[in-house]
């Protein structure tokens, strides 16, 4: 994957995961049932799928790489609230915006920013 | 929140997606308008075909970004754009066609302004105004964005005597001055001279600021450099040669109200170090005082030049540049770039040149003769009104379609202030004309006058350039004699001059353009300037001849 491929990849990793991963859940109001909560969750992880595929198809090659290791790991981490009992709202906040911030960080590093 | 007018805000949202739809249904202050059954337009030519129709059912529109729509969809991004990049950015392809056909409706762009590809994928987006960033999501924010993006649309094209118009940018300026007026910190006002600059500070700054101290300008272009600390700080009697009394200085006779420090860049080097320290502390100390006394003001400072560049250039301290603040630096547009609002600014300009006392005589006396109530107002007519009758409730003047051309054309160098000089002039002139026929018992009853349109290209061509000519003219001697006001000294100066070479050219007013214009056939310039100041051709004649 050259340069130019790899910032247009991002910059739609950045929209699917950055934005639309985290969006559900920060639009909710702050009187959200824990029902609400749970169903945006669920659909904001639904974005994950795009990582998946990017990991095991183009991104392949990048494995190794630092700034994907970071990003995994973040998108990992989010992944865990699909699975958790209770939700913590402020936690899964921070845990989701923490995926947009490791490509925002990704996207930098590439154009040398 | 509702909308500045009533009602919640009607939002056009254009998004591929529904979860925006679907949160702002829920928002009772946001309205979303139907496109064809749904509540969001899908893609940008859905939202411009909408608009086309019904761009008066929406207050603001809600823009996404990214569209995963068919290629056939896509508003072109630029020639060179791949299918992929035109859907990453779609919504600045959209927001170029809105800024195009609706330069007016405030879009706000549910992105983060640190969205570093879109930046660069358009640098136009970032600085168009009445463009707003969604910036961090959450619900709260984006009620706000929605909000404010709406009250700055709506806000009045005039209040508190400032003519704030249809341009974005001044209507931009308008909502960050009143935030910045209310805040602690100073303000940094930049800006061409004649832009109006003071004007902002006193009436709209002091205004909304809450202070009720007094506003006090020290303009620091005109003060002598030996003087300024003494005028900006006050001093003891007898602490400089020639102070023969205790003086308080500007910052103190602001205390508790607003400073404005016109042409700070004017400012010595030593006096900004002072300048600081009063910054910092809050505090001055008058020259020969031991003693420091508080002072709290709202600092406005002005400079025709951006002052970075002169920190850059060493010739304003880094240290006060910081500490004035470049974030709450303002920058007011010239008037050339507000081309849009000059029929507004021409006419509320004529309307104010009526209340002088000069044009007011005038004006009564034809309104009189008209059969018009005396207290009657001065209002420019352009455009499509001119078809339309008079209306009977005002004086009007009437101004040539060919006229107005011109005057949408010129650049207005001298900004504001030389704009208010062609509608002083233009109703002077055209007043003058009708009450020398008023008074030649000619009767006038329409009620509205026709602006000559030779004379709006002759006071448009009268404008100094920055051409400079070469070669020495006559020398001219002319006498002082002290007078009450400088301005009044100044044409008691140049009415000799013009007397000396009306008779030296032997009343040829084409010579005198020559000598004074570099341009022979701007002989009718030279007779309005005449006639400015009081001087008539036919008298000059007669007394040459005598």
């Amino acid at each position: 994957m050259d340069r130019e491929e790899l910032l247009e990849t991002l910059d739609e990793l950045q929209h699917d995961l950055g934005k639309h991963l985290l969006m559900p859940v920060a639009l909710l109001p702050q009187t959200a049932s824990h029902v609400d909560l749970r169903d945006a969750v669920s659909r904001g992880l639904r974005q994950v799928a795009a990582w998946r595929a990017f990991g095991q198809g183009p991104g392949r090659s990048l494995a190794g790489d630092q700034a994907f290791a970071v990003v995994d790991a973040r998108v990992a981490a989010a992944a865990q609230w699909g699975m958790a009992v209770h939700l913590d709202r402020s936690r899964v906040q921070a845990d989701f915006a923490a995926v947009g911030e490791a490509i925002c960080a990704w996207r930098r590093q590439v154009i040398g920013d | 929140m509702t909308s500045p007018q009533s009602g919640p805000v009607r939002v056009l949202l254009v998004d591929d997606g529904t979860l925006y739809a679907q949160t702002l249904a829920s928002m009772a202050a946001v309205r979303l308008v139907e496109v064809n059954g749904e509540l969001r337009a899908t893609d940008g030519l859905q939202a411009l075909e909408w608009l086309e129709r019904s761009r008066d059912r929406v207050d603001v529109v809600l823009l996404d970004i990214q569209f995963d729509v068919a290629e056939n969809r896509l508003l072109q991004l630029d020639a060179a754009a791949s299918p992929r990049k035109t859907r990453r950015f779609q919504g600045v392809a959209i927001l170029r066609e809105i800024r195009q056909r609706w330069p007016d409706l405030p879009v706000v762009l549910l992105t983060e302004l640190q969205d570093l590809s879109l930046a660069e994928a358009a640098a136009d987006v970032s600085a168009t105004p009445v463009t707003y960033f969604a910036g961090a999501i959450d619900a709260d924010t984006l009620r706000i964005r929605i909000w404010s993006a709406h009250a700055e649309a709506t806000q009045p094209l005039e209040d508190e005597g400032v003519i704030w118009g249809r341009d974005p940018a001044m209507r931009a300026l308008r909502h960050r001055l009143a935030v910045l007026a209310r805040g602690g910190l100073p303000i940094v006002m930049e800006g061409e001279t004649g832009t109006g600059k003071s004007h902002l500070a006193r009436a709209f700054v002091h205004r909304n600021s809450g202070r009720r101290g007094a506003f006090v300008a020290v303009d620091l272009a005109t003060l002598p450099t030996e003087l300024v600390p003494a005028h900006l700080f006050g001093a003891l009697r007898g602490s400089y040669t020639g102070s023969v009394a205790d003086r308080k200085g500007a910052f103190e006779a602001a205390h508790h109200g607003t400073l404005f420090l016109d042409e700070i860049q004017n400012v010595p080097l030593d006096v900004q170090k002072q300048l600081l320290r009063v910054l910092q502390e809050g505090r001055v100390q008058p020259l020969g005082a031991v003693a420091e006394t508080a002072v709290d003001v709202k600092l406005v400072v002005a400079a025709n030049v951006p002052l970075s560049e002169l920190v850059a250039a060493g010739k304003f301290r880094r240290d006060l540049y910081m500490r004035l603040s470049p974030a709450t630096r303002v920058t007011v547009p010239p008037l050339r770039d507000r081309r849009p609002d000059y029929p507004l600014l021409l006419r509320q300009l004529t309307a104010a040149c009526a209340e002088r006392p000069a044009v007011r005589a005038l004006v009564v006396e034809v309104a009189r003769a008209m059969g018009l109530r005396r207290d009657v107002g001065l209002q420019l007519v352009v455009g499509a009104d001119l078809r339309q009758p008079p209306r009977g409730d005002a004086l009007e003047l009437g101004l040539p379609d060919m006229a107005w051309r011109a005057i949408a054309r010129h650049p207005f160098a001298g900004n504001l202030r030389e704009m208010a000089m062609l509608a002083e002039n233009l109703a002077s002139f055209t007043l003058f004309s009708a009450a020398e026929a008023v008074r030649a018992g000619v009767a006038l009853h329409h009620g509205r006058l026709q602006v000559d349109g030779g004379l709006v290209a002759e006071l448009l061509a009268s404008v100094p350039t920055t051409q400079t000519t070469t070669g020495v003219g006559p020398r001219i001697e002319v006498k002082i004699a002290a007078a009450q006001t400088l301005s009044q000294g100044a044409v008691a100066v140049e009415r000799q001059v013009m007397e000396q070479l009306f008779s030296r050219c032997r009343g040829d007013l084409g010579a005198m353009a020559e000598l004074l214009l570099g341009d022979r056939g701007r002989a009718r310039a030279v007779q309005l300037r005449l006639n400015q100041l009081g001087l008539s051709v036919r008298d000059l004649r007669a007394g040459d001849e005598s």
